[in-house]
């Protein structure tokens, strides 16, 4: 019994070295992804960064003649929800904290009687809400692994059109930010219509920053160049360019030019973020998966040392006892034969 | 010497061009635009075309392919936004021509329609189903490359 145990804890400890070694490979893939990632999320800071503060500009000129772009809609009745998740598990609670939003933000959308289009990027939607019932319209996947630019020129019109459209009064992002390495969150976000330009004056000190430095700096990656915060520097007080810009075409036809390629660059700079972001968490988790394993491993060793000593031990025993058992009895036979001989 | 002035042509995947030049030329709707040092603010939209940076003192010339985008310039600094762009040194010119030749070929094929969609094989071995009017723009796209890649150099 003692030596059937010690193989199976060998045979236990042979899967568990086996499992180790594939979540310490995933583990080197993640993060030298995670590197890959970042990297391109910085070299794709300036282009978000000039679009943002364009959009921003534009928009602060057409207010009240962009129409659906800037009005703030007093009832929202049709939303277009977008979700970018993971095609693939194992990144420890990646899907489900995005997820978990997801369907927070929808049954919130439920019971205002929405009517909510579901866009979704990665496989690990469709299931999650093919389960819970829920419609999606667009499924995509292969895209959040190592996103091309097309991926967000795929996704983006069905986001954009149906708003220009008057389809849809909302358009919502949910997905993972990427803040800093060690730093992800969930960003629930209100992509259009554009958040409205802040009243002259409601941020002064905005206009103080310098206006050269403003859209274009590569020097600050870390800082999320988010349209809020493009829309203070130019939103408020004398514009960053002087005072008066040209449009080329005038402001609200350029607006609507420029809004698709804006979306794009929005849809783009999430789905970087959420690969970046799963690959982080996909490195942590199958960090934590080796340590375990290794761990593991310990205990197991531990246990089969002391199950194979335990055998050896009851071996000697009963060679021992075996021995002695025979000696006796042989002793005894010679014994008894002795006496017969007698 | 010409004064200068900070150029930028920024695509999503990385900046392909970043220094001081003399001149610019780019297309927008209403026709060819020259930007100089000290231009009035401005922002527009560009048209699929060859954008033209002169620096070193007009020396020298750096083409690209811009498949259309934004440029603002405000003090002195013009900044070239573009979803797709190509340096002309960087175009696979045998690509350009193949991929000029597919979508040419594939738009024959077809019926005067631009939306109906026909069945194309991707580089990658996959099929998809595009209009006529996404091969249209690649075809637009592929000439756009061979003319940059294939202007004769100053």
């Amino acid at each position: 019994m003692a030596a059937g145990q010690e193989r199976l804890l060998r045979r236990r400890i042979q899967t568990v070295r086996s499992t180790k070694k594939i979540t310490h490979a995933m583990e080197l893939i993640a993060a030298s992804q995670i590197q890959r990632a970042q990297n391109r999320i910085r070299s794709a800071r300036p282009y978000f960064a000039g679009m943002t503060s364009m959009v921003a500009e534009a928009a602060r000129d057409a207010r009240g003649t962009a129409g659906r772009l800037l009005a703030q809609p007093e009832d929202v009745r049709r939303t277009m929800v977008l979700v970018v998740v993971a095609d693939r598990g194992l990144c420890g609670g990646y899907n489900s904290n995005i997820l978990r939003a997801a369907e927070r933000t929808l049954a919130h959308g439920d019971s205002e009687g929405r009517e909510q289009t579901l866009v979704t990027v990665g496989r690990k939607a469709q299931g999650f809400f093919h389960y819970r019932g829920r419609r999606i319209d667009h499924a995509f996947s292969g895209m959040t692994d190592r996103p091309r630019y097309e991926d967000a020129q795929t996704v983006a019109p069905l986001l954009v059109d149906p708003f220009m459209a008057g389809e849809v009064d909302l358009v919502q992002v949910i997905s993972m930010r990427f803040v800093s390495a060690g730093t992800q969150r969930v960003d629930v976000r209100d992509t259009l219509p554009l958040p409205a330009a802040p009243a002259a004056g409601e941020t002064g000190t905005a206009s103080a920053t310098s206006p050269t430095s403003s859209a274009l700096s590569t020097a600050e990656p870390a800082a999320l160049a988010s349209y809020e915060e493009a829309l203070a520097r130019h939103g408020a007080g004398p514009s960053s360019t002087g005072g008066y810009v040209e449009f080329e075409p005038e402001s609200k036809d350029l607006l609507s030019l420029l809004v698709p390629r804006y979306a794009e660059a929005l849809v783009f700079e999430a789905l970087l973020e959420a690969s970046a972001s799963e690959h982080t968490s996909r490195q942590r988790a199958m960090a934590s998966a080796t340590e375990n394993a290794e761990e593991l491993i310990k205990t197991l060793s531990r246990r089969m040392n002391r199950a194979r000593q335990d055998s050896i031990t009851t071996e000697i025993m009963e060679i021992v006892s075996g021995a002695e058992a025979l000696r006796r009895a042989t002793a005894g036979t010679d014994a008894r034969v002795e006496v017969v001989a007698e | 010497m010409a004064t200068s002035f900070d150029v930028e042509l920024v695509t999503p995947e990385r900046i392909l061009f970043q220094g001081p030049a003399e001149q610019v030329i780019l297309r927008t709707r209403e026709g060819d635009l020259a930007f100089l040092a000290g231009h009035a603010p401005l922002i527009g939209s560009v048209e699929p075309c060859i954008v033209r940076i002169q620096y070193d003192d007009a020396s020298r010339e750096q083409r690209a392919a811009v498949h259309g985008g934004f440029v603002r310039t405000s003090h002195n600094r013009t900044v070239i936004l573009a979803a797709v762009a190509e340096l002309a040194e960087e175009i696979d010119l045998d690509r350009a021509r193949r991929a000029k030749e597919k979508s040419a070929q594939a738009l024959s094929t077809m019926s005067a329609s631009a939306a109906q969609r026909l069945t194309i094989t991707q580089p990658n071995g996959e099929e998809a189903d595009v209009t006529g009017e996404a091969m249209e723009a690649a075809q637009r796209r592929a000439e756009l490359r061979i003319e940059t890649a294939e202007t004769p150099h100053f």
